[in-house]
């Protein structure tokens, strides 16, 4: 399905930018602050499986970025195994963020396996790999609202933050560090699943 | 395989006694023989070897005899004269002290020399006084002869001192005998002192005490002996009978010995002595000493001789036995050791005889027993082989000649049904024959009433094409009917539609009626209002409920009354077309039974003809059946008898099978 | 006085307390909405209730307990849904009814399979099926319908699943 026409306005100096993507009818925004570049993520060089074996599933793919080699985290893969969704983009963005997202200590394991991982790559930031649809936008955070109270922790600890409605979608505020940190350390991964469930039909 | 071991005799039961047995009968022919021959020759060695040392022991004797004779006597003759010459310087001394006169000396020395009894020498020797020309000054029987002519005084008034040997004849005797001299010689009256004595007299001189005791050491054997005997056989020296005559002594086969030894002079002898037996009898080796005329003899008895033999003879009987006893162990223990493949081999053929071909003798070496038992082991194998194959034959011959007697069975079985089937059909085809010759009648009956039908089908026809335009009509007519009704389903459809938005809309006044109550409850007194509101609400909502329920009810009365209606128009039809098929039909079967009934007549008479075809035909298949039936009866009676050969050949493999079966085969290559 | 009493009883009545209860006379009422979660009905006391809905979308998110079905936006708010099927059955509820839960604490909806009705029962109807300080479960007690015994759903047992389960206070 074709990712919805953004006609969201919001007024201005209650809001912040925001990176977002679709993947089918989901819609997913981070912080825009995260960042330093994006790119259009040209020819990747796919990582040698057997020379990490059990590095996450999402780090396959090393960037070249201003002369040097970036490890990309694939996102958008991530979201969409964990949402269930189906589509397969042809275009890829890829957005490039530097260590300190994922806190001091996130920041510090994240760092340790770029050294003793892949020396040859950039120590110092990791890629994201996004949605073809990626954009800017400017949202006012009144417009959005944080998960129920019940579930809010346990999601906010995974990198769900808030959602806003539109129309009958929804628009979720991801964490994308905490997202990765979650599948870079295993022991985190989520034990509780849900089963394929509801789609917005 | 038959039992040997109780025939025959003892020794020769087992190859290991019998090369035993050889063994030993050669051996003790052989050491027998070599015994013998040793034996015989050993005794002649033995005898030659005694004989010899006889002889030398004979000999030496005799030297050793003469030797001490000879200078005894020497030393004898010149002491005699030497001690005589001392009693002359004796005289000569006196005179010459003046004790006596020159004369008085000489005849004091003449008395001495001529006493008849201190002047002696021997039996017939004396002392003589000779001067140095050679004249007997002194002599008992021919004083102042002059013998300077005779050779031997010749030499002696040479030697004036020392010994002489000559051969001297007196007057009157015809023969010159053996003499010897000693002289000694004084030379202030030129006197040779002259002792003189016959040779033959020389043992008389002597005393042979020492020469005896040295014969006496002489042993020959255990008891042989050395003696000497003179020529009149008087023993001059012997162990036990010197002294002894012994010239009329015979022995125990009346043999002079004595005398047989002087008169032969020299050679062996065999003789017992008197009081001896014949065990005792002695071989003597005895040889003459001229000179003195004397035998001497050394004897050694054959007791001596043959003890040596008997000492071997022992000896050699008992280390044959000896050896025939070890060399017999180590013959069996050869012989065992080579035979115990024959042993096996001989087991193995043992148990191929009771049927057992898995076993093969182990071959350890290369020499001809181990080829022949790699050969046994071959052969045992072909048979192995050649049995294995039987047996494979055998089972497989087995089974196919079980096969051909099921088959044979099955086959007699068939045939026997198939004879019997056949019979039927024969009996059958008679009664068709009949059958048929009856139907032949019938059909020119069938004929005449075929022509009065057709004229009946005829006007039956007519009247179905009547019938069935009729039908026709109808069915239009029907289908109009059923379309109609059609129309009114799809347009009730479209109704319950509009029911199913009324559903939901009512499903949502509910819903709204629900919510209603809820703000009314939680808004407490303050919501009283809104609960007469949402009281009709819900009210209308269940109305509407009600309203849907009923419309439905009644949509559905109207669809299955429409349902029915098209249902039973649909039954009308299919009833229409059923009736407008019959009528079909039936159109089609007058159609056919008038064009049938023209056919009958005229077919009649062409079933008429073809039946005596038929009949005729039906003769034919009768004989050929009868033919055939008479044929399966000689195959009835061929398969019996393959079933019977079958059975036989089904004995012949059992007991091939069972001959087989005594044979055990292994699992060899 | 008299005055007082009934002041007082107007107070309390007017203060809210006690407002699942209706008092008409001498009688108090209790106020259920009837549901039926797969082939059984239950009763959920009607305050907790805010509001009825039906076919909505469920937005569906990952981390969770395998009862929560995902999200429901009611009024630009996003209320977490438990399907009352798996909750109670183990088995997911084909249809799309919602009762919205009115918490202060939580934003919660039970999914259910339909609306029955709502029904107004006196307290007399009402019955603890536990003995005081057991555990019963998700039901504390069962409301007498005509013949018919309905267990009341205890929603504060199913925010303690929840809370348990996702180590939320």
């Amino acid at each position: 399905m074709a990712p919805p026409e953004n006609t969201e306005t919001t007024a201005g100096g209650n809001g912040e930018n925001f990176v977002s993507f679709h993947l089918g009818e989901l819609g997913f925004v981070m912080e825009r602050a995260h960042f330093y570049a994006a790119i259009h993520r040209d020819k990747p060089q796919e990582l040698d499986k057997a020379a990490c074996p059990g590095l996450c599933p999402y780090l396959r793919e090393l960037l070249p970025f201003e002369g040097r080699k970036v490890l990309m985290f694939n996102l958008d893969e991530h979201l969409r195994e964990r949402f269930h969704l189906a589509e397969q983009g042809t275009i890829k963005v890829a957005l490039i963020a530097e260590l300190d997202i994922f806190g001091a200590e996130g920041g510090a394991l994240v760092s340790g396996l770029l050294r003793e991982q892949f020396p040859d790559c950039a120590g110092d930031a990791l890629a994201f790999r996004v949605g073809g649809d990626g954009a800017i936008r400017e949202i006012a955070y009144r417009d959005f609202r944080l998960l129920p109270r019940g579930l809010h922790d346990t999601l906010a600890a995974r990198g769900l933050a808030a959602c806003r409605f539109i129309d009958d979608r929804i628009e979720f505020v991801i964490d994308p560090a905490k997202l990765a940190l979650h599948c870079l350390q295993p022991s985190l991964r989520p034990f509780l699943e849900a089963p394929a469930a509801e789609r917005i039909s | 395989m038959k039992d040997t071991s109780g025939k025959g005799n003892i020794l020769f039961r087992s190859l290991n006694r019998k090369i035993q047995v050889l063994f030993a009968v050669i051996f003790i022919l052989a050491v027998a023989g070599l015994q013998l021959g040793m034996f015989a020759t050993l005794q002649k060695g033995i005898e030659h070897k005694y004989t010899q040392e006889l002889d030398q022991t004979t000999s030496l004797i005799v030297e050793l005899v003469r030797t001490y004779v000879n200078s005894s006597v020497r030393n004898y003759l010149i002491g005699r004269a030497e001690s005589v010459k001392g009693m002359v310087a004796f005289y000569y001394t006196q005179f010459r002290e003046g004790k006596i006169t020159e004369a008085e000396a000489r005849k004091r020395v003449s008395d001495l020399i001529l006493d008849p009894v201190g002047g002696k020498v021997g039996a017939t020797g004396y002392l003589a006084g000779v001067n140095g020309k050679g004249v007997l000054e002194i002599h008992p029987k021919t004083p102042g002869a002059d013998a300077s002519g005779h050779e031997f005084m010749k030499k002696a008034t040479a030697m004036k001192n020392g010994y002489l040997e000559y051969d001297w004849k007196n007057t009157g005797e015809t023969v010159a005998r053996a003499k010897a001299g000693g002289m000694s010689y004084f030379e202030p009256w030129d006197l040779i002192i002259w002792a003189s004595s016959y040779k033959s007299e020389f043992f008389n001189l002597l005393d042979l005490s020492s020469l005896e005791a040295t014969l006496q050491n002489i042993r020959i054997g255990k008891r042989g002996y050395a003696f000497v005997m003179d020529g009149k056989g008087n023993l001059l020296m012997h162990p036990t009978m010197k002294g002894k005559n012994i010239l009329d002594d015979k022995d125990d086969r009346g043999v002079y010995y004595a005398r047989q030894m002087i008169e032969l002079q020299d050679g062996l002898i065999s003789y017992s002595l008197v009081g001896e037996s014949a065990k005792d009898r002695s071989l003597t080796r005895f040889t003459r000493y001229a000179d003195l005329d004397l035998i001497v003899g050394t004897k050694v008895y054959y007791e001596d001789i043959n003890g040596l033999l008997t000492s071997a003879l022992r000896f050699g009987i008992i280390s044959a036995l000896i050896a025939l006893v070890v060399a017999n162990i180590l013959v069996y223990l050869l012989v065992s050791r080579l035979t115990k493949p024959i042993t096996l081999m001989r087991r193995l053929a043992d148990a191929v005889a009771l049927g057992d071909l898995s076993g093969r003798v182990p071959v350890q070496s290369t020499d001809e027993i181990a080829t022949m038992a790699i050969n046994f082991n071959d052969l045992v194998g072909a048979m192995e082989g050649i049995v294995t194959r039987l047996k494979s034959s055998s089972s497989e011959l087995f089974m196919a000649v079980q096969e051909l007697s099921v088959s044979s069975q099955e086959i007699t079985s068939t045939s026997n049904q198939q004879a019997a089937a056949v019979k039927e059909i024969v009996s059958t085809m008679e009664d068709s024959d009949q059958l048929s010759k009856s139907i032949a009648g019938r059909i020119r009956e069938v004929s005449a009433i075929a022509n009065s039908t057709k004229a009946v089908v005829e006007q039956g026809d007519r009247k179905v094409s009547l019938i069935l335009d009729k039908m026709r009509e109808i069915r239009t007519s029907n289908d109009g009917t059923i379309r109609g009704i059609k129309t009114l389903g799809e347009k009730i459809n479209s109704i319950w539609d509009i029911v199913n938005i009324i559903n939901g809309i009512a499903d949502q006044t509910k819903i709204i009626a629900f919510n209603a109550e809820l703000e009314a409850a939680a808004a407490g007194p303050a919501g009283k209002n809104f609960q007469i509101v949402a009281a009709e609400i819900r009210r209308l909502a269940d109305s509407t409920v009600v309203s849907t329920g009923e419309i439905k009810n009644k949509i559905n009365e109207i669809q299955h009354s429409s349902d029915h209606l098209i249902i039973a128009s649909e039954e009308g039809t299919t009833r229409i077309q059923e009736g407008g098929s019959i009528s079909e039909e039936l159109r089609n079967m007058f159609g056919d039974i008038r064009s049938s009934s023209e056919i009958s007549a005229a077919s009649a008479e062409k079933i008429a003809l073809s039946i005596s075809q038929q009949v005729t035909a039906f003769e034919q298949i009768l004989l050929t059946l009868r033919q055939i039936s008479e044929g399966i009866d000689n195959f009835v009676a061929t398969t019996k008898a393959t079933v019977k050969f079958a059975g036989s050949l089904k004995e012949m493999a059992n007991s091939m099978q069972g001959i087989v079966q005594t044979y055990k085969v292994g699992t060899h290559g | 006085m008299a005055e007082d009493g009934l002041v007082a009883k107007i107070r309390e009545a007017g203060a809210g307390k006690d407002s699942d209860k209706v008092q008409e006379g001498e009688l108090i009422f209790h106020k259920f909405i009837i549901a039926g979660v797969l082939n059984k009905r239950y009763a959920i006391p009607a305050t907790v209730i805010r509001e009825i809905v039906i076919d909505v979308p469920i937005h569906y998110v990952p981390f969770v307990p395998p009862y929560i079905r995902g999200f429901i936006n009611r009024h630009g708010e996003p209320f977490t849904v438990v399907d009352m099927g798996v909750l109670f059955e183990q088995e997911e509820t084909k249809e799309r009814a919602f009762l919205v839960l009115n918490l202060d604490s939580d934003q919660l909806a039970f999914l259910v399979s339909d609306i029955h009705e709502i029904v107004k029962v006196p307290e007399t109807d009402v019955y603890p099926i536990t003995e005081k300080g057991e555990d019963g479960g998700y039901f504390s007690s069962s409301v007498r319908l005509g013949t018919e015994d309905v267990f009341i759903v205890a929603v504060e047992a199913v925010r303690k699943r929840l809370a348990d389960d996702l180590g939320t206070p």
